[in-house]
């Protein structure tokens, strides 16, 4: 009963959803602004519609509801509750009604904001139309072609239970996350759109939605951290980035959504390169629907993507017919989005962004077409060919390499044009203490050349970071007076988005450290023959004694688990560190059978063990094992990019006197340094 | 309502039972041997038929176990890794392999991204010639920094645009 009155709810949304995309444009033609009000009401009303739809399956799902088919999909009577609110979004039907509550709760939140007090009313009826259009576009998916509500006419006596792999606090909060992640950049979308519709040429919509922007940047960036950890944790496959379709899916519209984020600020600062934001605004916009659509459509293979199902064509059709009204939207007002600035030199600030942009869509063209190969490779020659990690690693990790190089150069450059004297001597320090690292590394055993040049570049990068943030300390030491402290606090309060952008870099460069740590002295091997009981094997500087097997109480009831006992001790004294517990889980009702690892080492060095097989009752088994080193550094570097979206985007209230006179800089009275 | 209790009692009885006898059962069915540390080697360049999107080292099903038996069966014949591998992709096709060639049907992939990025960054150089070379309305060039911090616009001047 409940559930069916979701059901309508989510009818009744759809409506409000068409009715809103008619009425705003209409009002803004009239003049009207009572009907464009109504629009946005009823684009406001899509969340609550929304949400009592959520409602009414999570009220299924809990109740045990098996004649709704979807519960009987996702859950059993096993199931416990945690898992069985989570199983909303754990498969295809249920995933797209909750991508529909966190689309319409930004429509929402961008309903709600005061758009007289922002100042952009004029963009208002269209940023409406937009989003309640694509809004409309996943509720009529989810009512006619992947409908989460509907019932069987013989309702079994249990469900199937949630996929196993599903069941971990990462694959939990990571597709809210990316959800919210893609659904955030809707909102730039919308005032792009908005803007291209009222043939405006200033930046009003990028500064309206310059917030958004980030959050959905945020959310993308939090979503892939978590899609990693999951792997690592769940998959065992030793990693954290498997290159697979549905990791990769995120990643490209990231690759594409961070260089708008640069790009934008061109546009705000000199008026230049309108016409590309509105191309990689677009862009990321294509490129979200485009990944949605192949995953969702079971089109492309991947660990956890959905099952096949026939809404891939109409997908597909959809995209077209919206791409190609972007692009004559776009089309018939490239004569608006001429550019207010003159280019002065390419050894600029705008320059090098420009050539980082390219960058970065060249990497995401790279993972676009080592994910889409596979099906480009049928439709042509036959055969379906599979791109494995090898490729990704070797295409697109230079060019990433280059990227974080070039995260080293451009805080040095200005805007409009640079001395190249003074950005050589600001290279001078970092350039210093990257050599002095790559020394200390060598001496200390690496001796592999690209490794050692990739930490170099990293520690140059690290190091040019940094120093920004010192020159603009002591810049506000001298000129204001403040002791340290005070001084950057204040430097990240009064440019939140340049410092905040500075912390996002080094969480890069952390990250960075990780990959390459892992990736190049990364070791991983299967003990050869099996271990028998009591016996020992060693990897690294590690020394594992198999101590037996046996099987365990699995957690929810409906798997069989068993799991080794290995003992670990140093291999060059014989201290013993701990002990690892890696198991398997056999689920018959799936068919599945899921391989956790069990992680232990110490921060810079993982030790990862997977139990891969047993032979006569446990009287002998085998492991893989992997030491990862450094990989712990890709979680800090993101909990630290993640550290400075908040910078970026916490809003400050207005304490200090603006403007402090500049030429007060230079006397620095006696006892203002070092305080 | 009683129906459904009794019902509901009836599958957690049997869960019990199914549960009690677990630890023996489970023991019995599932050994799996594992490959050797060659076979792993050459697994790990493969893909698996079974599980889409890892390699044939890191996927537990049955058909991946046969084809690391046959990996072992070849091994132990005297075959080199390579001729392993040559094996299966004369058998299945390029798609068998985790690194697709850069040569034959496959070479377009691995020129795609070098292709792009170069194209790409010629493309931006066009970009800024061109609107280096543009006629610009009588706007100041010069950066705006409004809203900034005062003290740090100076120091870009004093650092950046100074000789």
């Amino acid at each position: 009963m409940f559930t069916d009155l979701g059901h309508l709810s989510v009818i009744f949304a759809l409506i409000a959803c068409l009715y809103a995309a008619v009425v705003s444009p209409l009002g803004a033609q009239r003049n009207d602004d009572r009907l464009v009000q109504s629009g946005r009401l009823a684009a406001l009303m899509t969340f609550p519609l929304v949400l009592i739809g959520c409602l009414g399956l999570w009220y299924a799902l809990l109740t045990h509801d098996f004649g709704v088919k979807y519960v009987a999909d996702v859950s059993s009577l096993a199931t416990p509750i945690f898992f069985r609110i989570t199983a909303l979004w754990g498969s295809q039907n249920g995933s797209i009604l909750f991508w529909c509550l966190i689309m319409s709760a930004f429509v929402a939140a961008a309903m709600v904001r005061d758009w007289d007090a922002a100042g952009d009313k004029p963009l208002l009826p269209y940023v409406t139309m937009t989003m309640a259009l694509v809004l409309g576009f996943f509720l009529f998916l989810e009512l006619f072609l992947a409908n989460a509500f509907l019932r069987s006419d013989f309702p079994p006596q249990d469900g199937r239970g949630l996929n196993p792999l599903l069941r971990h606090p990462g694959m939990i909060i990571h597709p809210p996350m990316l959800y919210a992640g893609y659904t955030g950049l809707l909102v730039p979308f919308a005032f792009c759109i908005a803007s291209l519709i009222t043939r405006r040429s200033d930046d009003l919509w990028l500064r309206s939605s310059r917030r958004w922007t980030l959050v959905g940047w945020a959310f993308l960036t939090a979503g892939l951290l978590l899609g990693g950890r999951w792997a690592h944790d769940v998959l065992g496959w030793g990693g954290y980035w498997g290159w697979d379709p549905s990791e990769n899916k995120p990643l490209i519209t990231w690759l594409i959504a961070t260089p708008f984020l640069h790009s934008a600020m061109i546009q705000e600062k000199r008026g230049m390169f309108k016409n590309w934001n509105v191309f990689l605004m677009m862009l990321t916009f294509a490129s979200m629907f485009f990944g949605t659509a192949f995953i969702r459509s079971g089109l492309l293979t991947s660990v956890h993507a959905f099952a096949a199902s026939d809404i891939g064509p109409f997908f597909m059709g959809a995209m077209i017919v919206i791409l190609a009204a972007c692009a004559m939207l776009w089309l018939t007002r490239l004569d608006v989005l001429r550019s207010e600035n003159k280019l002065d030199s390419a050894f600029s600030r705008e320059g090098i962004f420009l050539i980082q942009n390219v960058l970065f869509l060249s990497t995401s063209f790279t993972v676009f077409i080592g994910t889409i190969f596979p099906i480009l490779s049928e439709a042509i020659g036959g055969t379906k060919i599979t791109v494995g990690p090898p490729f990704f690693d070797q295409t697109a990790g230079p060019q990433m390499a280059a990227l974080v190089a070039l995260m080293g150069m451009a805080p040095l450059l200005a805007w409009g044009k640079s001395s190249g004297a003074a950005v050589s001597r600001q290279m001078i320090v970092p350039a210093a203490f990257a050599l002095v690292v790559m020394i200390a590394l060598f001496v200390g055993g690496a001796n592999q050349p690209i490794p050692l040049l990739l930490f170099g570049l990293c520690a140059y990068t690290l190091a040019q970071t940094v120093m920004e943030y010192v020159r603009g300390v002591r810049a506000r030491m001298r000129g204001g007076n403040e002791s340290m402290p005070v001084a950057l606090v204040r430097l990240a309060q009064k440019n939140q988005r340049r410092y905040g952008g500075y912390l996002v870099h080094l969480g890069v460069v952390l990250m960075a450290i990780g990959v390459i740590g892992k990736g190049f002295y990364g070791q991983d091997t299967i003990t050869t023959p099996a271990v028998k009981l009591n016996e020992s094997f060693t990897v690294g500087d590690y020394t594992f004694t198999y101590r037996g097997i046996r099987p365990v109480p699995c957690e929810f009831n409906d798997c069989q688990t068993m799991q080794a006992m290995l003992l670990i001790s140093s291999a060059s004294d014989g201290r013993v560190l701990g002990a690892a517990f890696p198991y398997r889980d056999y689920y018959p009702m799936q068919q599945h059978t899921a391989t956790i690892p069990d992680i232990s080492g110490t921060f810079n060095n993982e030790v990862y063990v997977i139990l891969a097989g047993w032979d006569n009752n446990g009287a002998t088994a085998s492991f893989q094992v992997f030491i990862n080193p450094l990989i712990n550094w890709i979680w800090v570097g993101g909990v630290v990019m993640i550290l400075g979206f908040f910078v970026c985007f916490w809003k400050v209230p207005e304490r200090e006197p603006a403007a402090a006179p500049i030429t007060a800089r230079r006397p620095a009275p006696a006892g203002a340094p070092a305080k | 309502m009683t129906f459904a209790k009794t019902l509901r009692a009836f599958i957690c009885a049997l869960l019990g039972v199914l549960l009690l006898g677990r630890s023996t059962a489970n023991v019995v069915y599932a050994q799996v041997p594992a490959p050797d540390e060659e076979t792993y080697r050459i697994a790990k360049q493969l893909n698996c038929p079974t599980c889409a999107g890892r390699n044939l080292a890191d996927c537990p099903t049955e058909t991946c176990a046969q084809w690391k038996a046959e990996i072992k069966a070849q091994l132990d014949q005297g075959k080199s890794a390579q001729e392993v591998l040559d094996y299966f992709q004369a058998r299945f096709g390029p798609t068998v392999l985790q690194e697709p060639p850069k040569s034959g049907t496959t070479a377009p992939l691995w020129a795609a991204p070098i292709g792009a990025a170069i194209v790409f960054l010629i493309g931006a150089g066009l970009v800024m010639w061109r609107t280096s070379q543009r006629n610009a309305p009588a706007a100041p060039s010069t950066p705006q920094s409004e809203g900034e911090d005062p003290f740090v616009a100076a120091l870009e001047r004093e650092v950046r645009q100074s000789e």
